[in-house]
C-alpha cells in the first residue's frame, strides 16, 4: 500500500509524544533509525543545561556536541548557573523558549559576566523573531545606564515575547513602559484612545515579575502621571531572594508600582517561609513600624505633602477611612498582610477599595478593628464609572462580566480568614464571621466564647473545610490579660442582649462561669451548630491564647460528640492540642473510629492518668490506620 | 430541516455504509463538506478507508453520539482512558495504526487522542529492546550509532513540561 505507516506521520508522533515522559522518548531514540528520527524532535525540544556539580539531572559537557547537533530541534532552552559561550551562539532563529537563571552569585564571582552577558544578548537578537517566553533572572552588578539600556534594546526586537520575567536585573519603570510600547501595548498614557483600549483586551495572559528591581529612581514624569498604568501586569509579588548586594524597591515605590497596577488580583511581600528567620529579622531591624504604611501611602496615593505629614494622620487616627479617594481595585482578591506592622487606618482604607476579597491572612498580634468592620460593612455598589479617565483598561474576568453587581460586603465571598496571629480576637467577631461568610472554606482564629451561643443565628458557613478555634464557655474578656476598655464593651454587649438562658452569664468578673446545666445545654448548641458542617476536613479546637479558668469544649459522648456523625465523609484531621487536652475515653474513641471512617489522624494530647486506657486507645487507632501524634512537648 | 436525515458513505472497498447525520457530523472533515456542498442525496466517498475500519469508526462515534463534552473530553492529556474506550482499543496493531490513519483522515480529533494514547501506553516505561518487540522493528543502528545515540543524551537534559 502506498500509504504511510501511521508512525511516520508527524501530526501522530507528537500527539503520542505528548504522553511519554523524557525517559520513554530517551528509550525511543535508541530503538532504531525511523524511531530515532521520529522522536528525536521530541526529545530535544527543550534542554535544561546545569553544571556537572548539581545533583542528577546533571549536563555532561561532552554532551555539548549533542546540544550542537541537535540544535535545529531545541526549541526551548534553560539555562541554570552555566553560561556555554561556545554553543549558546550556535541557536539562529530557533529558540522559542530561553530562561537564563544564575542561583549563586557565581557571574559577579568569577568576573566572567560582562562576556556573557553580550553572549546571552546575542543569542537574544538572534533568536528575536522566534522567542516566545524570556525568563532572565541575572545579576546585573553594574547597575550602570549603558547596561541596561543595551539589555533593553535587545528585548524590544523580541516583539512576540509573550511572557517576560526579569528578576534582579536593574530597570526603572520607564524602561518597562518603554519595552511594551514597543511590543505593540499601549499603556493607556496621556493619549489614551479607541486604541489602546482595544490592544488591552487581549492582555491577560501577559505576566510581568519584577523582583528586587531598583526603581526608586523614577522619571518625573512618571512620579505623578497618573495615567500611566500597567494594565498586563495582574500579580506582584515582593521578595527578597539571596542576593548578595541585595537591592530593595522602598516601601513607597512598591506603593506606586501597586496603584498603577489596576488590574492587579494578588499582592504577596515575603513568599518564602524557609526564611522566616530572616524575615523577623528584617521586620525589626529595618523594617520598623511604618514601612509598611509609607508603602500604603505610596499605594493609596495620598500623600501630597512628604511622610510626616501622613504620619501625623495616621497616628491621630483621624477616621479618615471614609475619605479614600484615588486608587481602587476590583479584581484583587488575596491580601497576605505577613508580619508587616501596618496600621488599621492603612489597612481599613485598603479593604475599602477592594471590591471582592477572597484571601484574608492577618498574622499581627493585634487584631485590626477597622478592618473587621470593614469586611461586614454594607458598602454602595460597585461603579465602574469611578474614574473617567481609564474606564476600559480593566480587564474583565469571565466571572465578572458574567455578573454586573458586585457584593456588596466583603464577607460574601471570604473564602479565607486567618486571624491566627491575633492573640484575642473578640468573640462577637469570631461569631460574626461564622454567621455571615456563606462561602467561607477556611478560617483560623482564637478562642471563642460561645456562652451565648442559643440567642445567636445560625451559622452560614455551611461548605467550610478547615476551622480552627478554641471554643470555650467563659467570657474570654473578663480574664485580667484583657484591657478594661475591651471588657466594659464586652459588658455592654452582652447587658443589652435579652437573657432566655435559665442562668445567663452575667457580666461581672466572679460570676462568669455559668453553671453546669446552662454550660450542658451550651455543649449541645455547639455541637448542632458544628454538625452542619458537612465538608469539613479538618478541625482543630485549639488556642493559645486561652484564659486560665476556661474550660475547651470537650469532644465527648453526652456532651454532643454524637451529634457528628455527619462529618463521616469528610473529617481527616482532628486536632486539640493547646494548652488544653481532651479527656476521651475509649468510647469515644471507638464512636468516632465507627462514624468517621475517613479520619486519618487524631493530633492532641489525651487526657488520661490511667496508661492503661492510653495504651488500649493507641492499639485501637493503630489497628485502624489512624495516626495518633502528640505535637507538643509538655 | 435536515436534522435527523441520513448520509451514504461509501469505503475503499465499495461497500455503502448509511448514517445519521448527527454521527457523520463528528467527523470535522464530513461535517465541513457536508456543510459547504450540502447533502446531494449521493454517497461521498471515502477512497483511504476500508469497509471493517470504516465500521469501527462509526461504532466509536455512535457510542459517543450524545457525549456534549465529545471535542475537549480528551484535552486533559493526563486523563484516564474510560473502560468502553479500553476496551474499544482492544484491537491487534495493525487495526490501530489504520483506526490512527482513518480518524486523522477523517478529523475525529478525540478518536485521534484515544488512539494515540493507546500507542503511548505500548511504550510507557519499556527498554529499547522491549519497545522493539512490541513493535516488530529490527535494530538498523551500527554499535557504533547505538552507542553514541546512547551517550549524547542520558542524564543530561530533562523534559520541562
Amino acid at each position: 500500500m502506498s500509504r504511510p505507516h501511521a508512525l511516520e506521520l508527524p501530526e501522530i508522533l507528537s500527539l503520542i509524544s505528548q504522553h511519554l515522559t523524557h525517559k520513554d522518548l530517551y528509550a525511543c531514540v535508541q530503538v532504531s533509525r525511523s524511531f530515532h528520527l521520529a522522536f528525536s524532535p521530541h526529545l530535544w525540544s527543550t534542554v535544561l543545561v546545569q553544571p556537572p556539580r548539581y545533583p542528577k539531572r546533571c549536563f555532561q559537557f561532552s554532551s555539548q556536541q549533542a546540544i550542537t547537533r541537535y540544535k535545529h530541534l531545541i526549541q526551548g532552552l534553560h539555562l541554570l548557573d552555566v553560561f556555554p559561550h561556545n554553543y549558546l551562539t550556535a541557536f539562529e532563529y530557533t529558540l522559542q523558549e530561553l530562561h537564563v537563571s544564575t542561583l549563586h552569585n557565581v557571574l559577579y564571582d568569577t568576573g566572567v559576566f560582562k562576556g556573557t552577558l553580550r553572549q546571552i544578548l546575542k543569542t537574544i537578537s538572534m533568536n528575536a523573531n522566534s522567542l516566545r517566553y524570556l525568563k532572565l533572572t541575572v545579576i546585573i552588578p553594574d547597575q550602570s545606564v549603558d547596561k541596561n539600556k543595551e539589555v533593553w534594546e535587545t528585548l524590544t526586537h523580541c516583539r512576540d515575547v509573550k511572557t517576560l520575567e526579569i528578576a534582579s536585573l536593574s530597570l526603572s519603570l520607564h524602561e518597562v513602559r518603554h519595552f511594551w510600547e514597543i511590543c505593540g501595548i499601549d499603556y493607556g498614557g496621556g493619549n489614551g484612545t479607541e486604541h489602546s483600549l482595544h490592544s488591552t483586551a487581549s492582555l491577560p495572559q501577559r505576566s510581568v515579575a519584577l523582583k528586587n528591581c531598583p526603581m526608586d529612581e523614577w522619571p518625573d514624569d512618571l512620579c505623578d502621571d497618573e495615567s500611566f498604568t500597567l494594565p498586563f501586569i495582574t500579580s506582584l509579588r515582593f521578595t527578597s531572594q539571596g542576593l548578595r548586594n541585595r537591592v530593595r524597591m522602598s516601601s513607597y515605590t512598591q506603593g506606586r508600582l501597586m496603584r498603577r497596577c489596576i488590574n492587579l488580583r494578588s499582592v504577596q511581600w515575603f513568599s518564602g517561609d524557609e526564611r522566616a528567620n530572616v524575615l523577623r529579622a528584617e521586620r525589626w531591624n529595618h523594617q520598623g513600624k511604618g514601612t509598611a504604611d509609607w508603602f500604603f501611602a505610596g499605594l493609596l496615593g495620598d500623600i501630597s505633602e512628604g511622610p510626616e505629614r501622613y504620619w501625623k494622620a495616621v497616628e491621630n487616627m483621624e477616621g479618615d477611612v471614609d475619605s479614600a479617594t484615588g486608587a481602587w481595585w476590583p479584581y484583587l482578591d488575596t491580601i497576605d498582610f505577613a508580619f508587616k506592622p501596618i496600621s488599621d487606618v492603612t489597612c481599613a482604607r485598603l479593604l475599602r477599595r477592594l471590591y471582592r476579597l477572597e484571601t484574608l491572612r492577618w498574622k499581627n498580634p493585634l487584631l485590626n478593628r477597622l478592618s473587621m468592620e470593614e469586611l461586614f460593612r454594607e458598602r454602595a455598589p460597585f461603579q465602574s464609572t469611578q474614574d473617567p479617565a481609564r474606564p476600559s483598561l480593566l480587564l474583565s474576568p469571565p466571572r465578572l462580566a458574567a455578573t454586573t453587581s458586585l457584593p456588596q460586603r466583603l464577607c460574601t465571598t471570604l473564602k479565607n480568614l486567618d486571624l491566627s496571629g491575633c492573640h484575642h480576637v473578640p468573640s462577637d467577631d469570631i461569631h460574626r464571621v461564622l454567621e455571615s461568610c456563606p462561602v467561607l472554606e477556611e478560617f483560623r482564629a482564637e478562642v471563642v466564647n460561645m456562652s451565648n451561643i442559643l440567642r445567636r443565628p445560625e451559622w452560614v458557613c455551611r461548605g467550610i473545610r478547615i476551622l480552627s478555634i478554641g471554643i470555650t464557655f467563659v467570657d474570654p474578656s473578663s480574664s485580667a490579660a484583657v484591657t478594661a476598655a475591651t471588657a466594659a464593651a464586652a459588658a455592654a454587649s452582652s447587658t443589652t442582649t435579652t437573657s432566655t438562658t435559665p442562668d445567663p452569664p452575667s457580666t461581672s468578673a466572679t460570676a462568669t462561669i455559668p453553671t453546669t446545666a446552662t454550660i450542658k445545654e451550651l455543649e449541645w448548641a455547639v455541637f448542632t451548630r458544628l454538625s452542619q458542617l458537612y465538608r469539613i476536613k479538618s478541625f482543630v479546637l485549639a488556642a493559645w491564647h486561652v484564659p486560665t479558668d476556661a474550660q475547651i469544649l470537650q469532644m465527648k459522648l453526652g456532651y454532643g460528640l454524637e451529634l457528628l456523625s455527619g462529618w463521616g465523609g469528610s473529617i481527616e484531621t482532628l486536632l486539640f492540642s493547646y494548652p488544653k487536652a481532651q479527656n476521651m475515653v475509649m468510647d469515644d474513641i471507638q464512636w468516632i473510629l465507627d462514624h468517621w471512617p475517613t479520619l486519618k489522624a487524631i493530633i492532641g494530647r489525651l487526657l488520661n492518668a490511667d496508661e492503661d486506657i492510653d495504651k488500649e486507645i493507641k492499639k485501637a487507632l493503630t489497628n485502624r490506620g489512624v495516626k495518633l501524634e502528640y505535637p507538643y512537648v509538655v | 430541516m435536515s436534522a435527523h436525515s441520513q448520509i451514504l458513505l461509501t469505503s475503499s472497498e465499495g461497500t455503502e455504509f448509511i448514517i445519521d447525520r448527527d454521527i457523520a457530523d463528528k467527523s470535522m472533515l464530513l461535517k465541513c463538506m457536508l456543510e459547504d456542498i450540502g447533502e446531494i442525496g449521493q454517497a461521498v466517498p471515502l477512497p483511504n478507508v476500508s469497509g471493517p475500519i470504516l465500521t469501527k469508526v462509526i461504532e466509536y462515534c455512535t457510542h459517543h453520539r450524545d457525549d456534549p463534552n465529545f471535542l475537549s473530553a480528551n484535552d486533559d492529556v493526563a486523563a484516564e482512558i474510560d473502560e468502553w474506550d479500553l476496551e474499544y482499543c482492544k484491537v491487534d496493531q495493525g487495526t490501530l495504526y489504520e483506526l490512527i490513519l482513518a480518524a486523522n483522515y477523517l478529523d475525529i480529533k478525540p478518536l485521534m487522542d484515544l488512539t494515540c494514547k493507546t500507542v503511548a501506553n505500548m511504550i510507557k516505561a519499556k527498554s529499547p529492546e522491549e519497545i522493539r518487540k512490541t513493535f516488530n522493528i529490527t535494530n538498523d543502528f551500527t554499535p557504533e550509532e547505538e552507542d553514541q545515540v546512547r551517550r549524547e543524551n542520558g542524564k543530561g537534559s530533562r523534559r520541562l513540561s
